[in-house]
């Protein structure tokens, strides 16, 4: 059986800088899988490198044993990979409702010129859906530029979650939140994954000990260890790395 | 909407309906002369207000509009229709051309575009007097829209002008809203608030920017054919960038992105223009002052005023 998402020696400069070095990246089917890593270890540009955002410098991405390197974001998302930013993004004059509408839309052929958006029906049945999975269905009308932060988490995970994707890839899904909050969103996060495969990058090291199936570490650029929580943090290696870093950090 | 609002619309379209039957011939003509700039307007609040993408330049396809229909009565001798069709397919061509590389800027970079690419085709035109007539214009006679039966419907009769008009105006903001509240819509303002999610979500932005700009650029062009019927005329300085100018002011006075707006504020200073011009030379001052006031204090124009003072659903 293919791998949902492969990488073979990806690899990213800027100019001087290597910001991805060489990753081969492997994820089976049905894994909740967290990254992690220091700060500058390659993360949010690997998501990048996947999603569409910037091109390789070398190296190959296949998404179900499909070649994707260097297609545009908008045609890696049709493909059924769904990402949320590590800034939360939305469209914050649109309600809820409306944002999660656009989201759901996009799986079909192209938006209708004249046929009202909104309307009864089966997409409308599958955003109310949605809306009442992540708990927003009584702000459904609300801008929502006016969320509370948990709350746009939240919608962004409606949104994505709308695309119908194969593969979800979070960018700290939890910075930010409130304990309370990053349980709630653990347990969806982990209630998601029996459905889709999740990579998530994440900096709470109890929740992703907690939560993912397994860990990559990533370390200047490199892929440093994989393996369950339980082999990750009795890794020397690892060890090493996230000291080392908050030793210069600090 | 508000009762309020609705009774103030009921009226404002009985008004415009029995117009020509209280107004004298001036008037009635500089209320369909408010109108077909009002498309102007609506045309690019399209763009705009819903897409999100400011123009300077949609002059290009109002002027474009314009000497589609005199260009086609004067060399190629034309009925109205085709030549109206023309003039308008013309308009969203130069508009399918231009946005390929327009499109691809935003903000200041695609308003400077939008500018050089009017003002390139206005000294194309300036220069090729021979066929456009310059900035002095060429003047045409414009056939009937309708001839059969002994019943004849023609542009020189005042009020079939003004009904042609008016249906015309009604015809534009009907489909106009019905795109803004389409899925087609929802993607334009999706587009216009948040360009990178929209992309995440699988939407080829450049795209519907694109469409956008194309059927901005074909009710520009409308625009333009209209008024140079009704003037019988049609000048290089239609393609002047003075023209896109006054269609950005009316449509930020009126409130952009409530597509009624845009064709409120075309009619206020377009008004203010007319009225105050015959008594105060410096007419400007009082119409920038207004622009300046309404901007600081209604950012999201009259329309905007009036809809905050309600409260919300």
């Amino acid at each position: 059986m293919t791998a949902i998402l492969e990488t073979r020696g990806l690899t990213k400069r800027f100019g001087g800088l290597t910001a991805v070095d060489g990753v081969d990246f492997t994820l089976p089917r049905g894994e909740l899988r967290a990254i992690i890593g220091p700060n500058g270890a390659g993360k949010s540009t690997f998501f990048n490198l996947v999603s569409g955002f910037l091109p390789p410098t070398s190296g190959e991405v296949y998404f179900e044993g499909r070649r994707i390197t260097g297609l545009p974001p908008h045609r890696v998302s049709r493909l059924g990979i769904a990402r949320t930013l590590q800034v939360k993004s939305v469209f914050p004059s649109l309600t809820i409702e409306e944002n999660v509408w656009v989201a759901a839309q996009s799986r079909q052929r192209a938006p209708h010129p004249l046929r009202p958006a909104m309307r009864a029906g089966r997409l409308r049945e599958r955003v109310d859906e949605l809306l009442e999975l992540v708990g927003l269905t009584r702000l459904a009308r609300v801008a929502a530029g006016n969320l509370a932060y948990g709350d746009l988490c939240l919608l962004e995970m409606a949104m994505a979650l709308g695309t119908d994707p194969t593969l979800l890839l979070l960018d700290e899904p939890t910075a930010g939140m409130s304990p309370e909050e990053t349980a709630r969103t653990a347990a969806t996060i982990r209630a998601l994954s029996k459905r889709v495969a999740i990579v998530l990058v994440e900096h709470d090291m109890e929740m992703v000990l907690e939560i993912a199936d397994t860990i990559s570490v990533f370390h200047q650029g490199r892929l440093l260890a994989e393996g369950t929580p339980k082999e990750i943090t009795a890794n020397r290696a690892v060890q090493e790395a996230y000291l080392g870093a908050e030793h210069a950090e600090g | 909407m508000s009762i309020a609002l609705r009774v103030l619309a009921a009226v404002a379209v009985t008004v415009l309906g029995v117009a020509p039957f209280l107004l004298g011939q001036f008037e009635t003509g500089l209320l369909a002369e408010m109108m077909v700039w009002g498309i102007l307007a609506m045309g690019l609040d399209l763009l705009f207000g819903y897409t999100g993408m400011l123009s300077f330049g949609q002059a290009l396809f109002f002027g474009l509009g314009a000497y589609g229909v005199a260009l086609s009565f004067l060399v190629f001798h034309w009925p109205f229709w085709p030549a109206l069709a023309a003039a308008v397919l013309l308009a969203a061509f130069a508009a399918g051309v231009t946005g390929f590389f327009a499109v691809r800027l935003t903000w200041h970079y695609f308003a400077i575009i939008t500018i050089i690419f009017s003002l390139v085709v206005y000294f194309f035109a300036v220069g090729r007097s021979d066929l456009t007539g310059g900035d002095d214009g060429v003047s045409f006679q414009v056939p009937p829209m309708l001839a059969a039966g002994g019943i004849e419907l023609t542009v020189y009769e005042p009020i079939v002008e003004y009904y042609f008009v008016l249906l015309v105006t009604a015809a534009v903001f009907l489909v106009l809203r019905a795109v803004t509240r389409s899925e087609l819509g929802l993607v334009f303002r999706a587009v216009r608030d948040n360009a990178e999610k929209a992309s995440l979500l699988g939407y080829d932005v450049l795209r519907y920017r694109w469409i956008s700009f194309v059927l901005a650029g074909a009710f520009c062009g409308l625009s333009g054919a209209l008024f140079a019927m009704k003037s019988r005329y049609a000048s290089a300085s239609f393609l002047f960038w003075t023209v896109s100018g006054d269609a950005v002011i009316w449509t930020v006075v009126g409130g952009a992105g409530t597509l009624v707006g845009p064709l409120l504020g075309t009619g206020l200073l377009i008004g203010i223009r007319d009225y105050l011009s015959n008594w105060f030379e410096h007419y400007l001052l009082v119409v920038g002052a207004l622009a300046i006031v309404i901007v600081l204090l209604a950012p999201q124009g009259i329309v905007g005023l009036l809809r905050s003072r309600q409260p919300r659903p």
